[in-house]
């Protein structure tokens, strides 16, 4: 038993050992006590080591109550001075430490820079790109308004093609910001007590002359009407307008999209059902990467870039909300989006603006 | 109606110009950067003040700060071009004195129709 401590002890990366109970800390490596200064000695409260941390008491607190002996090990994100650590949590259970959290800190912090600098080149790289665009843009739209005289039909059309793809770009280039201004919280959410039902209203609306365009109905059915959460209004149309997207345009011509709000105890929720040809189990779980598309559709016809439903799990993230899904090859898919109910949110956890 | 024009991008400029011009039925001064709009200011008589926000040298609203402090051009209203932008910053714009925002990539079919409407906006 002597001997597990001494190679912990020795392990370069930094590891914690806390009381199960009381979450004092019982253990500290020579890493971690290095890393710690002198605010980790052993019997400091893990609320203590929280504000060393800069993270959340209440996360840990919560992180921990869902966790026993048989759970996998959780990830948590801290940062400390210019560092960032993957930190695991660990209920070892029976494995030679009973009734202890074992907490170890690995230095990512290489890692988060690099994808920093990517961010920052991404998004000058699009702002870049917005200036020859908006006179590719605006050229092609002067033509094909009659501003250069009549068109033979066949230059018509083939202006029309090159118009409609720098609009496609133009899109593609937002989303690329929203995903970057999202990442370094750079997104501003107004968050207000906002009716479900008129977001709802909102985005089936906003998606009118998609729905017409590939011939789709859209049912709602309202269960909770009076369903109310604290979210940025805008943002959460946003989401629902990129899942009704998605629904209407992987729906057959004639089919129906059902947007569904439900009260579900500690949450409310929104569904949106579609019958169209469903996500293969084996796919489902890329579905959030960016970029990613399924299968070999008809791009041409669905149009997209794979970027929609990264934004909506980003934003959702932000907004305590929370994004499921099922789906049935054949029959069809189901989203879901859980919103904690204004009350169940402390205020504490309410993303403030920035 | 004359429209007073700062944007740096050249080919923007000359679309803007078009659109304006052609479609919209206005007249348009155009200028290169913000030095170059000072140097003519006092001498200019716009019906409407359009600016593109990010621009070498002085930002769209640091040079209608400088205009402002022109009689001449102290009440002439004001409209910003710019890439997108989040609702929060178009307030902001706002809040220096403009009357509306048009976001780029703009559509030069309907440009001279949104500026319109925002002078009338403003004036009811
Ligand atoms: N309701 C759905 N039914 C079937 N497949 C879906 C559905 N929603 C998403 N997918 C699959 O997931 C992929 C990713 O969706 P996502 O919204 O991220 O991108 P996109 O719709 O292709 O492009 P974008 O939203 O950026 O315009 C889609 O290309 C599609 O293959
Ligand atoms: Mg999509």
């Amino acid at each position: 038993m002597q001997e597990a401590w001494t190679i912990l002890d020795r392990q370069p990366d930094p590891v914690l050992v806390f009381d199960g109970q009381t979450h004092a800390v019982r253990f500290q490596n020579r890493a971690a006590a290095r890393l710690a200064g002198q605010s980790a000695a052993a019997g400091v409260p893990l609320a203590d080591l929280c504000g060393w941390l800069r993270m959340s008491a209440a996360k840990v607190a919560t992180l921990l109550e869902t966790m026993d002996a048989e759970s996998a090990p959780k990830h948590l994100e801290v940062s400390h001075c210019d560092a960032h650590f993957d930190v695991t949590v660990q209920l070892p259970g029976l494995s030679g430490f009973p009734d202890q959290i074992v907490a170890a800190f690995h230095d990512i912090t290489e890692r988060r820079n690099a994808e920093r600098q990517k961010q920052e080149l991404v998004s000058t790289v699009s702002h870049e790109l917005r200036s020859p665009l908006t006179a590719i843009k605006g050229a092609m739209g002067l033509v094909l308004a009659g501003s250069a005289g009549a068109l033979p039909e066949r230059a018509r059309d083939m202006v029309q093609i090159a118009h409609r793809n720098a609009n496609r770009l133009i899109l593609i280039i937002n989303d690329i910001l929203d995903l970057d201004k999202i990442a370094d919280g750079a997104m501003v959410f107004d968050n207000a007590h906002t009716p479900l039902v008129e977001v709802i209203d909102a985005a089936v609306e906003a998606v009118a002359g998609y729905r017409q365009r590939f011939d789709v109905k859209a049912d709602l059915v309202i269960e909770a009407r009076d369903a109310v959460a604290f979210i940025d209004p805008n943002r959460l149309v946003q989401v629902l307008v990129n899942l009704l997207s998605n629904a209407i345009k992987f729906s057959p011509a004639g089919a129906a999209v059902t947007v569904r709000l439900q009260d579900n105890g500690a949450f409310n929720r929104i569904s949106v059902t579609d019958r169209g040809e469903g996500i293969p189990a084996s796919e489902q779980r890329f579905l959030f990467d960016r970029f990613v598309q399924i299968g070999t559709r008809n791009r041409a016809a669905t149009g997209g870039t794979g970027l929609g439903l990264s934004i909506v799990q980003a934003i959702l993230d932000k907004q305590n909300g929370h994004i499921t899904f099922t789906s049935q090859v054949g029959v069809g898919t189901t989203f879901h989006v859980d919103l904690p109910k204004p009350d169940a949110v402390p205020d504490s956890d309410i993303p403030k603006a920035g | 109606m004359k429209i007073f024009h700062v944007e740096d991008d050249a080919d923007i400029r000359e679309i803007a110009r078009m659109s304006l011009e052609m479609v919209g039925g206005f007249h348009v001064d155009q200028y290169e950067h913000a030095d170059a709009a000072l140097a003519v200011a006092a001498e200019a008589r716009p019906d409407v003040l359009l600016l593109d926000v990010m621009m070498p040298g002085m930002t769209g609203p640091q040079l209608l700060a400088e205009l402002r402090k022109m009689d001449h051009m102290a009440h002439v209203p004001a409209i910003y071009m710019t890439a997108r932008v989040q609702p929060q910053e178009i307030e902001a714009f706002k809040k220096t004195g403009a009357v509306g925002v048009i976001l780029k990539p703009f559509d030069p079919v309907t440009l001279g129709q949104e500026i319109t409407e925002m002078l009338q906006s403003k004036a009811a």
